[in-house]
């Protein structure tokens, strides 16, 4: 094992680790801007409800929770 | 007349700097020092890649600092932090995986192929780390990495802090390093490198040994670019520092810089008044900086060269 950090070929692949680091950084950012951007054309996606007294709702979902689960739960 | 400080201010832009540069000096000066020495010459081509980042409009990174990466963190910060092993783990695990097979460690892809083959390695240590850091933090943070970090260590978290500025920056930083030490790495003449590897030196040791003292007449002033850069820093420091003017060096909150108060407060001056007065010793004050850093590279550059232009 000793020998085998000595021939120097772990340090090796940690800079290789580095510059692979920097270019996923690089191409993660471009992409991320290039989705969120172009993503303003298309609309985010809607939800349909039918509630119980039969009228029907539609909307964008914007959170998600379980908070009145647990109010029906506790009632 | 009422009583300013510029205290907190420098302390701001100097923990800013400090925070960036740690994240981003070491990442670009062994990324340049591959690029140089082991890449594959097919795969130059990357170096402009990265170059284009240095062109990259600050302002896109300080948004998206502000208002991406900063709520995402404070979601994932347990795995935030393991990412750093998870991510050495993967380069160990591709280097067996090198070895092991055939085609890779003794084939005609000896050397200069690890970037590229290190890329699946690495999403999925980015991958594995998401998908764990929530065991992480149950485990060893007790479940809720904020008390954890208030109980334990003393630490308050905001989601405006000096780790997503530290990262931004970092994009703003790394190409200019990278960039700059690049080309002093791979100017370095070729009959040191050559007689360094006839005299049994591995090539890793002549990396590190020959090539980077030989090139720190070029990777010093790199350096100093970057610092210069990171304290002149505005729109990234300005969106997503949260800008409250605290004088602590704790990691998890944030600070205020002098260039984004320059840039906060110029609507708020009356013409001639002090908060008007005192915003322009504040640019006085960041131009003295920048002048005495890239003054200071300057020299030092010029004492190396002396130094190494013998060789």
């Amino acid at each position: 094992m000793k020998k085998f950090f000595r021939t120097g070929s772990p340090y090796i692949w940690l800079t290789a680790g580095t510059l692979t680091f920097c270019l996923l950084m690089i191409c993660g950012l471009i992409a991320l801007i290039t989705i969120n951007g172009f993503g303003v054309f298309w609309p985010r996606k809607v939800a349909r409800f039918i509630l119980t007294n039969g009228t029907v709702a539609f909307g964008e979902i914007v959170k998600r929770g379980n908070s009145l689960q647990k109010r029906l739960v506790s009632d | 007349e009422p009583k300013l400080s510029l205290v907190p201010l420098i302390f701001g832009t100097i923990k800013g700097t400090v925070y960036a540069l740690i994240i981003a000096v070491p990442v670009s000066i062994l990324a340049a020092l591959y690029t140089s020495q082991f890449l594959h010459n097919s795969f130059k081509i990357i170096k402009p890649v990265i170059e284009i980042m240095a062109a990259f409009p600050s302002v896109i990174l300080g948004f998206l600092a502000g208002l991406w990466l900063a709520p995402l963190m404070e979601r994932i910060f347990p795995a935030i932090i393991i990412m750093p092993f998870f991510i050495t783990i993967s380069i160990v695990t591709a280097l067996l995986v090198w070895k092991i097979l055939p085609v890779f460690g003794n084939g005609r892809y000896r050397h200069g192929f690890e970037a590229l083959f290190l890329i699946p390695f690495i999403i999925g240590a980015v991958y594995a780390s998401l998908q764990l850091g929530s065991v992480f933090e149950s485990f060893f943070l007790g479940g809720d990495y904020r008390a954890w970090f208030a109980n334990v260590l003393g630490l308050e978290y905001d989601q405006r802090n000096a780790v997503v500025v530290g990262i931004a920056m970092g994009f703003a930083v790394i190409p200019l390093i990278f960039s700059i030490s690049e080309d002093a790495m791979s100017n370095v003449p070729n009959s040191l490198r050559s007689a360094s590897l006839a005299l049994g030196a591995t090539p890793w040791q002549t990396a590190i040994r020959i090539v980077l003292p030989a090139a720190s007449p070029g990777v010093f002033p790199a350096i100093m670019i970057g610092v210069g850069r990171a304290v002149g820093e505005t729109m990234i420091v300005l969106m997503a520092t949260g800008n409250t003017p605290i004088m602590e060096w704790n990691l998890f909150n944030g600070f205020r810089a002098l260039s984004a108060t320059i840039a906060v407060e110029i609507p708020e001056a009356p013409f001639g008044g002090t908060l008007y007065r005192v915003l322009f010793l504040a640019a006085l004050l960041l131009f003295i900086t920048t002048f005495i850093i890239n003054t200071l590279a300057e020299l030092v550059r010029h004492r190396m060269k002396r130094r190494y232009s013998r060789l």
